[in-house]
């Protein structure tokens, strides 16, 4: 069954009255600079994993085969600064490695993003009251975009803290790093 | 004392045949071996996506967040506090769990109630989830059963500090596993991400 | 003397000691909930039964009096299963109110639960219902279902405070602890009630829920209440600074002292905390700056401003014409500081301690004096000056109002309880250089040209010396609070500016430079003094200054 006259005389006009998103079926796709930018970078974030401690381990596990990270496109974790995009700071940062983790974020390129992972990276955990060689939150010595709570967090938490980033990075405007406004559920 | 056993190299190994010492079929043999499981599991994980297979699907990986791990009864989760049949809180402000707990994370403010078979109960009641440890000592401490780590919520993440501390309505209100099932839980989200 | 054997140790005691209490002499603690060593024996909660060789049944060592070649054990397994037994009985129909219950840390039933008890619990009945949580006095709350009827409180108020009003009514298992009809229990000691007993029926209703116990540390320190001096322990909580509103101070508690108030203290000294985290504090200085109005400021303004101020004035219309108010509630290191300032150094004559009583003061036959300085002894041996040109403050206060004082140091509180504000604002008003170091507000810090803050006694070390001239430390419990400052620092700093001798710093240091130059003190240091203080005057008969 061929298209008739008619058919294609209704299509014209239909078309022409439609925005340009309805006029080519499902030909072609609009979406904008920001989004497509967006998407591409929070698609794939390299990460710096930064395990100095126990939450090393759950890391491990969330890259490992069961709860696979590289389905989020953070597989390929670098072990250089100068390749990575997010810093995980996992573990317990001591005084004498806190001047290290300061040098390794300056050394990422921008744009770059910081996930605290666990109690200790939040606020130096169950050493907060007593720990005299442990500093108390890495968001002491570099700027934290999302904080994961637990001890050490579950793989299925690193992956909603890590979503959270994906998040942050999606309301981000190539016109300039302004914060998006707070995320809904 | 006496001589202790060793094992000698000659006993362990026997000479190798010479395809063996060439060692590319050894290195073929290797890969063989990964390349079945991957096809085997490939076609396993195929076969039970289209829902011809029913069994375990071929690639152990769970599809999180559509579909999360089964967790055990006994895993230590979010904190809740319980409350009597009649809706009043479990808890009688008794501090065990504040003086129990290793990373000194909970803080309890008491004050006094008028049913004199009650006395007590926590005018305020402030856990900070980001010093929290999730050891369980609280749980293991209260006389009243009040607080429990029953809720299955195991992703708490936050964009500040002062997000992460949660007060007394919203850990009255947050429901065990058993009752929430596999739904999220919204306000908590919108609480933390303060 | 009678020689007897407890736990295999030998000790002679006099006679008419009774074993408890020489097993106490030699280190060993018997259970025991109705003995009380201020009260007198009661003998009924069975206890403190220990086995005593040749004895066909256990006896209570409370009322048991020694004998010479006594043989006594308290470790043996008869003791510690009728031990057992007696708890069973006493948790019979105790209600499970730990979590609740306010005497949870310091509570003899844990304590001795913990040491032995049954653990096993074979109770089936239910357990009897009565009070709970009723207030019996302003300082007291009553449950009468924890109490186990040691009448600890019923001897208290029969013996010490001979109020008669509380007894155990009914018979048997309904027996109760109630205050008798129509009575409130409001007399001046009812503090101690929470003190004596062993377990949470009797409690303070001004600490209820405020903090737990186990939180709080204790400082040993001495009432500052009324020149009587009891020795007093300072709990304070530092390590939850949310509860108790942030206060560091929980209680006060007695302490034993047999010379001065055995086991008691007064409500008014008890409950005399407050005042030392109260919102009228004076926290940082103020300065009257000429031609403006008191304006807050910092340390070295104000200093400046009084080495200024003080010296300008002096110097127009010279020392004659300036006068210093030190209250003897002041320690005896202010005192001598302050003496050793305006009195030896400025050649300040009128320098004066002496006010007129205070009218809320009362006396009475237990603890309480009518003086409620708490150092008129030691201002008089310190600042008190023998001959006849000896101001008291009223004198000075007359001086001032005539203008006749130019420049005035006030140092020290207590003049408000004496003096009221219109009329100290009307005494001052001719005073051009009024400086007041005080620690809470009051008219003078608002008359004053400068006025700076002070540490209270809970915030510095100190001594200080009852009415009967007995000298006793006290210690310092919590930092200094707000911008104050002690009062030592304070007057070294301003002796510097003007190139004077200055005390030193350090309390125990002032103190022995005070006991090597004053005669009532001789031979006296904090070491000396200890826990309990030391009475000069029952050693040597004479008492004077230089």
């Amino acid at each position: 069954m061929g298209k008739t006259q008619t058919d294609v005389k209704i299509r014209e006009k239909a078309e022409q009255t439609l925005p340009l998103e309805g006029r080519h079926g499902n030909n072609v796709i609009i979406t904008s600079v920001d989004k497509v930018l967006s998407w591409a970078r929070q698609s794939s974030v390299w990460p710096m994993s930064f395990g100095l401690a126990c939450c090393a381990i759950e890391m491990m596990a969330t890259a490992a085969g069961r709860y696979d990270i590289d389905r989020f496109g953070m597989g390929v974790m670098r072990a250089s600064p100068r390749q990575s995009d997010l810093m995980i700071v996992a573990g317990t940062v001591t005084m004498k490695m806190a001047l290290r983790v300061k040098k390794l974020y300056e050394q990422m390129p921008e744009p770059k993003y910081v996930l605290s992972m666990g109690s200790c990276a939040t606020c130096g955990g169950p050493y907060w009251k007593h720990g005299y060689h442990v500093l108390k939150g890495v968001d002491q010595i570099v700027p934290v975009d999302v904080y994961v709570a637990g001890c050490p967090p579950r793989p299925e938490a690193l992956l909603e803290g890590l979503m959270m980033i994906q998040e942050k990075i999606k309301r981000e405007s190539l016109l300039g790093r302004k914060l998006a406004p707070v995320m809904a559920a | 004392m006496g001589t202790v056993r060793v094992i000698h190299v000659s006993e362990r190994r026997r000479t190798l045949t010479f395809w063996e010492r060439t060692y590319l079929l050894e290195v073929f043999r290797g890969l063989v071996l990964t390349a079945r499981h991957f096809f085997v599991n490939l076609w396993r994980h195929s076969l039970w996506l289209v829902g011809v297979k029913s069994g375990p699907p071929g690639a152990a990986t769970f599809q999180y967040p559509e579909v999360r791990r089964p967790q055990s009864p006994r895993l230590r989760t979010l904190h809740r506090l319980a409350k009597r049949p009649d809706g009043t809180p479990r808890c009688v402000a008794c501090m065990m769990c504040e003086t129990v707990c290793p990373a000194f994370c909970i803080k309890i403010v008491a004050e006094e109630v008028d049913d004199s078979s009650i006395e007590k109960r926590p005018k305020s009641f402030d856990i900070d989830i980001g010093r929290c440890v999730f050891c369980g000592f609280c749980v293991e401490a209260c006389p009243e059963d009040a607080i429990r780590m029953d809720t299955g919520i195991t992703e708490i993440g936050a964009l500040s500090r002062d997000g992460m501390v949660l007060n007394i309505e919203t850990l009255l209100s947050l429901p065990p596993k058993s009752e929430r099932g596999d739904k999220p839980v919204d306000f908590l989200q919108q609480q933390l991400v303060q | 003397m009678p020689k007897l054997t407890i736990d295999d140790r030998t000790i002679e005691v006099p006679a008419g000691t009774t074993v408890i209490q020489a097993a106490e002499k030699l280190g060993i603690y018997i259970p025991r909930y109705c003995y009380h060593p201020g009260l007198s024996i009661a003998g009924s909660c069975r206890m403190c039964l220990v086995e005593v060789e040749k004895a066909p049944k256990l006896q209570i060592a409370c009322y048991t009096f020694v004998t010479d070649g006594m043989v006594v054990r308290t470790t043996t397994e008869k003791v510690t299963i009728a031990r057992q037994a007696i708890l069973e009985f006493l948790l019979a129909n105790h209600p499970l109110d730990c979590p609740v219950c306010d005497q949870a840390g310091e509570c003899k039933l844990q304590e001795f639960y913990m040491q032995f008890g049954q653990y096993d619990s074979t109770l089936l009945e239910n357990k009897l219902k009565k009070h709970k949580a009723m207030p019996i006095g302003p300082h007291i709350m009553l449950d009468s279902e924890r109490c186990i009827l040691c009448s600890r409180c019923v001897r208290f108020v029969d013996e010490v405070t001979k109020t008669h009003e509380l007894g155990i009514f009914n018979r048997g298992d309904h027996s109760e602890l109630l205050p008798v009809k129509g009575v409130t229990v409001d007399n001046a000691y009812s503090g101690c009630l929470a003190d004596v007993c062993p377990v949470g029926a009797l409690t303070d209703r001004d600490f209820r829920f405020k903090v737990r116990v186990w939180y709080l540390d204790k400082t040993e320190s001495v009432c500052h209440g009324c020149a009587r001096g009891c020795n007093i322990e300072i709990h304070s909580n530092r390590r939850r600074t949310h509860h108790n509103d942030g206060r560091l101070i929980a209680r006060l508690k007695p302490r034993f002292n047999g010379e001065v108030n055995h086991h008691w203290m007064c409500d008014t000294g008890r409950y005399s905390y407050k005042s030392i985290e109260s919102d009228d504090r004076l926290v940082q200085p103020l300065v009257r700056l000429t031609g403006k109005g008191q304006e807050k400021s910092d340390w070295t303004l104000a200093l400046a401003q009084i080495d200024e101020q003080v010296t300008h004035q002096v110097g127009r219309s010279g020392v004659a014409a300036a006068a210093v108010i030190a209250t003897p509630a002041l320690s005896n290191e202010e005192l001598w500081a302050a003496r050793g300032l305006f009195l030896q150094g400025m050649k300040i004559e009128k320098i004066a301690h002496r006010c007129t009583p205070d009218p809320n003061g009362v006396e009475d036959s237990l603890l309480r004096k009518t003086d409620t300085f708490p150092n008129s002894f030691g201002a008089n041996l310190i600042i008190g000056q023998p001959h006849t040109a000896d101001p008291t403050v009223d004198t000075i206060l007359e001086a001032a109002a005539a203008g006749k004082i130019k420049t005035m140091f006030v140092i020290g509180g207590g003049l408000l309880e004496r003096y009221s504000t219109d009329l100290l604002r009307e005494k001052l008003r001719n005073v051009e250089t009024l400086i007041a170091i005080q620690t809470h507000r009051s008219v003078l810090t608002e008359m004053a040209t400068v006025a700076l803050p002070m540490t209270s006694f809970a915030e510095m070390d100190g001594s200080i010396c009852n009415f009967e001239g007995r000298v006793q430390r006290y210690n310092q419990a919590m930092p200094p609070v707000g911008q104050s400052r002690p009062l030592l620092d304070t007057l070294a700093d301003l002796a510097n500016r003007w190139e004077l001798k200055t005390a030193p710093r350090q309390p125990e240091n002032c103190f022995a430079e005070l006991a090597q130059n004053a005669g009532y003190f001789a031979g006296l240091s904090y070491e000396t003094l200890g826990d309990g203080g030391v009475n000069p005057s029952r050693r040597s008969a004479t008492a004077a200054t230089t």
